[in-house]
């Protein structure tokens, strides 16, 4: 789409507060638990009290007795298809013969008060036959493993052939093989799972809550309970928090609450506690990852090959698209002429994995970026010269084949934070520190590339629509929704932009699936570039309508109106012979001519292309690139490792918020930040290790680093007004960035997530000075 | 149902007489008894007696030759005050570190001792403070040891109707530290925790007392290490042999918040920290 000059945005790029912040500060916002319907029950669930068994009997007669009980129903129950998922359908709402994992649900109950409800729950009486538990993804992949699903315990296995790897491994000088792994973490939203469900007329059912993916979790419901998708409805409450958690869950959830309240007659209210919502809520999946790479002596990869086990636990979810991405990704933002990956994910009796924030990137950037320090190291090159030899730069072809044909900026953002931060100077001062210093600093950078929005996993489209009400106000409503990222306020920024209003005169209102067309999950980083292109789309359609009056009221032919500030004028300037008239009263005459101002703004993403037997294709439309750093202190001793600073450089086409762009870096730091550090959610066969907030440590404000920002804006041709993603590349990066600063510090390189105190240590307790005095005198060749 | 009814006491003694009834819990701060009371589903909740509004039980008062804390003295109180800064250094450092502003603002010192936990913050410096605590019930009152309080995790000796009232600390300005490591700067429970206090005379060290946190069911004194440094020259040969001492004398478990290696080994790292900083007159609190 074209562009206007820079300088022309009256809204765009500014620092606008989002929409949303007053309701927010405020208590007004209503999220899903504070939804209440008169004469609501509230529904609780029963899950299994093993990992991996068969049911052999539900007994419901002692807790359907106690008092206060209205319902209590078992996959019996169910009125429709008893599987869902997506990509696979084979997710039990609730078992019937088998359980697969600790989270998985045999009944639910519906009572007067939610005490009761869960009491009657923990009444239900269930037999089992524990099975063996499969809790290694590697073991789970043997052919004589007990298979969890009727098929091999292989959900996915996707692959990229490009070029011949053997000739690259000849034509290297240098080839090593690392294995590192990631650990599985929870999205960690503030707002736990929380749902009302209320029996509608003509038999419908109408849910709100806290949702993220309105039409999978409608498609889900639907199935389930056997109804239309026209009788199914599905409105998100103002979401705490999601990062691509509240979906697979949230269908699950969503098709309980309804299976009650229609069973009862009432509404039915389903709040997660934190526990059960940690219990039964997908995780990001860990990674398994092993990669043999070849360079030549000055520097040059020639060939990768990678094999990559991703647990997918016991359902398949986004499993198959989450390792996709990762798949096309796998080489890190390289120019590698030979690549061979092979992506499995693999089924096992541990909590099913799924979409979170990065969706199968985090973990393929840890491990490529440790990966070019380690080979930067063994070249005896600094990492940021190493980088700056192998990065795709314009017009460069990727692993799987595609040839980039817009501005390929990551060599850009490695310099931009190299050169805040004196990197390769610190870089090599760090590595001469003695060893009797304690108190250690390290340095580190990462870079990446990432496919903008869905590419080849699926139909990627969105709808915007944009209605402007007689006295010029507006609404807008969008598929995609806010899950606190701020996709309100950005969408209703395009729409001030494009209509040349101010954004206090538009009310974004949250989704709802009866009034707008399906636009696809609110994932990948995809709701700026989709729903702003989108609403750009439907505020063209109005304006279609609208100009022809205002040129005919003032006077002068389209082209010669400026629409800004909430007026139009018919010159540019203010000249003495300048009309003006104002949005609203125009807004007001259409109404009054029988001129509907109401449009629905349409986006189809360009096509992408994808052999599956190769993995070569044109995988994603557009890509965006960003570079991170870290520098960090390290206690020798303790070995505990503290981020005193950060900068985060990205290429995000275009700035459409700055505080908002800032706050999904300033958020994608912290979480990356967690990652890399502190959290894991840890399982022992089966079952978790922790269920609150209290042994799953997240990053405090405490733990925060002093962080910089850098911009850089190549608009795409393809982005409304040029932008493309963030909020996903903001946090893939931060983990190797600190991996890399805390190998530069100790001379000992951690290949597994996260870098605990026990993990710096005990490694550095292993050969630390040998490490070290080989570091040493590698620097000391140089 | 789970509601819990609460009876607020004005006076201690009224807290006493209804601290007779059955399946009734005093609460202070709350900050570890709601976060179990909110898992218990089976069975009512007990009624709760809170005792806030004893204004008695939060004073900070300087007896003669010692220190008398109210039970319900706040983390935040003890952080705040004057007096136990120059005599209780090594618990104000522990209170100034433990959980997050929030959590300090409610949680008190009776209960963080009441609750037993074997990484409880303030028990360590407790220890090595010769601390007593008065237990007091409608019939009797008792000071015992702070040391003889503790049976196990979360058991103590504590009989029904019994109130942990107030915290004595014998007056002295001996120097002392309390050192810990969690897993992140804020809101983390201690991985492992040390607390010493030293009277030193002419350069030597006349009477040792340390205690170590969440490397054992209970908190504990690390006798051995007191009985090695009773009498030596604080200098760089004897921190070093102390914490090799140290780290035999824990004895810590693998659970989720460490190993048992890791925690053995800390242990003499902190409490090396811990004398080096007496040394060089001068202490790290973090």
């Amino acid at each position: 789409m074209s562009d206007q000059a820079e300088n022309d945005y009256s809204i765009i790029g500014k620092d606008v507060p989002r929409v949303d912040v007053i309701d927010k500060v405020t208590g007004r916002a209503k999220y899903g638990a504070d939804y209440f319907a008169p004469g609501q029950l509230y529904g609780a669930t029963r899950y299994t009290d093993f990992p991996h068994a068969i049911i052999k009997k539900v007994d419901i007669a002692k807790a359907k007795s106690l008092s206060g009980v209205r319902a209590i129903l078992t996959a019996d129950d169910i009125p429709g298809r008893p599987l869902f998922g997506a990509v696979i359908a084979h997710q039990p709402v609730l078992c019937k013969d088998r359980v697969r994992f600790y989270g998985d649900a045999v009944a639910i109950v519906a009572a007067d008060t939610q005490e009761i409800a869960e009491y009657a729950a923990s009444q239900i009486e269930i037999d089992y036959e524990p099975l063996p538990v499969i809790d290694d993804p590697v073991a789970a992949m043997a052919d004589d493993s007990y298979r969890i699903h009727a098929d091999s315990n292989i959900c996915t296995h996707h692959k990229v052939r490009k070029g011949d790897i053997e000739k690259g491994f000849a034509a290297s000088d240098l080839v090593i093989e690392r294995e590192y792994s990631t650990q599985p973490i929870e999205h960690a939203y503030i707002e736990p799972e929380a749902v009302l469900a209320e029996p509608g007329e003509n038999g419908g059912i109408t849910i709100i809550g806290s949702v993220q993916n309105l039409y999978n979790i409608r498609r889900a419901v639907a199935s389930v309970l056997g109804f239309p998708l026209n009788r199914t409805r599905i409105i998100q409450a103002t979401l705490g928090g999601s990062f691509g958690g509240k979906d697979e869950v949230m269908s699950a959830i969503c098709s309980r609450a309804a299976m009650l309240a229609l069973a009862v007659g009432r509404p039915v209210k389903m709040v997660n506690s934190r526990e059960n919502s940690m219990r039964e809520s997908y995780k990001r999946h860990p990674y398994k990852m092993k990669y043999k790479v070849g360079v030549t002596r000055s520097g040059i990869l020639q060939a990768m090959e990678i094999t990559i086990i991703a647990d997918a636990g016991a359902y398949a979810a986004m499993s198959p698209f989450v390792t996709w991405r990762s798949t096309v990704q796998a080489t890190g933002p390289y120019v590698v002429p030979n690549v061979k990956t092979d992506v499995y994910a693999v089924y096992t009796n541990n909590c099913y994995t799924s979409a979170m924030r990065g969706f199968g990137s985090p973990q393929v950037c840890f491990a490529t970026e440790s990966l070019m320090d380690e080979l930067a190291e063994s070249l005896q090159l600094d990492p940021l010269e190493f980088r700056l030899r192998n990065i795709l730069r314009d017009g460069s072809i990727t692993a799987t084949g595609q040839k980039l044909t817009h501005k390929v900026s990551v060599g850009q953002a490695l310099q931009a934070v190299a050169d805040h931060a004196d990197y390769v100077e610190k870089y090599r001062a760090n590595i001469n520190q003695t060893s009797a210093c304690k108190i250690r600093k390290g340095i580190g950078i990462s870079c990446s590339y990432r496919g903008v929005s869905l590419g080849a996993e699926g139909t990627d489209a969105a709808g915007v629509v944009v209605s402007v009400q007689t006295d010029g106000t507006v609404v807008v409503s969008c598929g995609l929704v806010d899950m606190g990222q701020g996709a309100a306020t950005t969408i209703s920024m395009v729409v001030a932009e494009e209509l040349g209003i101010t954004t206090d005169r538009i009310r974004f209102v949250n989704a709802d699936t009866t009034l707008i067309p399906d636009s696809g999950p609110t994932v990948a980083s995809r709701t700026t570039i989709m729903a702003g292109n989108a609403a750009r789309d439907g505020c063209r359609k109005l304006l279609a309508k609208m100009k022809p009056v205002a040129s005919t009221l003032l006077g002068c032919s389209e082209s010669e109106l400026i629409m800004r500030n909430n007026s139009i004028r018919s010159a540019p300037d203010k000249s003495s012979d300048s009309k003006t008239l104002g949005f609203s009263e125009l807004a007001r005459i259409c109404f009054q001519k029988g001129i509907p101002l109401l449009s629905h703004g349409w986006y189809k993403a360009p096509s992408t292309t994808w052999d599956e037997a190769t993995g070569q294709g044109d995988a994603y439309f557009t890509y965006v690139y960003g570079a991170n750093l870290a520098e960090v202190e390290v206690d020798m001793v303790t070995g505990q490792v503290r981020v005193v600073k950060f900068v985060s450089a990205h290429d995000l086409g275009r700035v459409i918020n700055r505080s908002g762009a800032l706050g999904q870096v300033y958020g994608g730091v912290a979480m990356g930040l967690g990652y890399g550090l502190l959290e894991n959610y840890a399982e022992r066969k089966g079952k978790p290790a922790l269920e609150n907030f209290d042994e799953y440590l997240l990053a405090t404000s405490c733990d925060m680093p002093e962080m910089e920002v850098i911009f850089i804006e190549n608009p795409d041709e393809l982005g409304p007004h040029g932008a493309k993603t963030l909020g996903e590349p903001a946090c893939e990066l931060a983990a190797p960035a600190i991996a890399n600063a805390v190998a530069n510090a100790t001379g000992r390189r951690c290949r597994h997530l996260p870098l605990t105190l026990e993990r710096v240590l005990l490694g550095v307790d292993l050969n630390r000075d040998e490490d070290r005095e080989s570091a040493k005198s590698r620097n000391a060749s140089q | 149902m789970i509601r819990s009814e609460t009876i607020v006491p004005r006076s201690l003694a009224d807290a006493l007489r209804v601290l007779i009834r059955r399946d009734v819990i005093p609460i202070a701060g709350g900050t570890d008894i709601l976060v179990k009371l909110h898992d218990r589903i089976d069975r009512p909740w007990p009624q709760l007696i809170v005792l806030d509004n004893i204004k008695q039980l939060k004073k900070i008062d300087v007896g003669r030759g010692h220190i008398d804390i109210g039970a319900m003295a706040t983390f935040t109180d003890i952080e705040r005050s004057k007096i136990l800064s120059k005599y209780a250094m090594p618990l104000v450092t522990a209170v100034s570190l433990a959980g997050s502003v929030q959590i300090r603002n409610r949680a008190t010192i009776g209960g963080n001792i009441a609750n037993a936990s074997p990484a409880g913050d303030t028990i360590p410096p407790l220890f090595v403070l010769d601390a007593q605590i008065e237990l007091r019930s409608a019939k009797s009152v008792r000071l015992v040891k702070i040391a003889d309080f503790f049976n196990g995790p979360g058991k103590t000796i504590l009989k029904s109707g019994e109130l942990i009232t107030k915290i004595r600390i014998p007056l002295s300005d001996y120097p002392g530290f309390f050192l810990r490591l969690g897993t992140r700067k804020a809101l983390a429970i201690s991985k492992v925790s040390v607390a010493g206090r030293f009277k030193i005379t002419s350069n030597s060290i006349a009477e040792a007392r340390v205690a170590l946190g969440a490397v054992a069911p209970t908190v504990i004194r690390a006798a051995k290490t007191e009985k090695f440094l009773n009498g030596k020259t604080l200098d760089e040969a004897t921190i070093e042999k102390a914490a090799e001492i140290v780290r035999d004398e824990a004895r810590p478990i693998d659970d989720i918040r460490s190993s048992a290696e890791y925690r053995k080994n800390m242990v003499g790292v902190l409490l090396k920290r811990g004398l080096r900083g007496l040394m060089n007159g001068f202490v790290n609190a973090d």
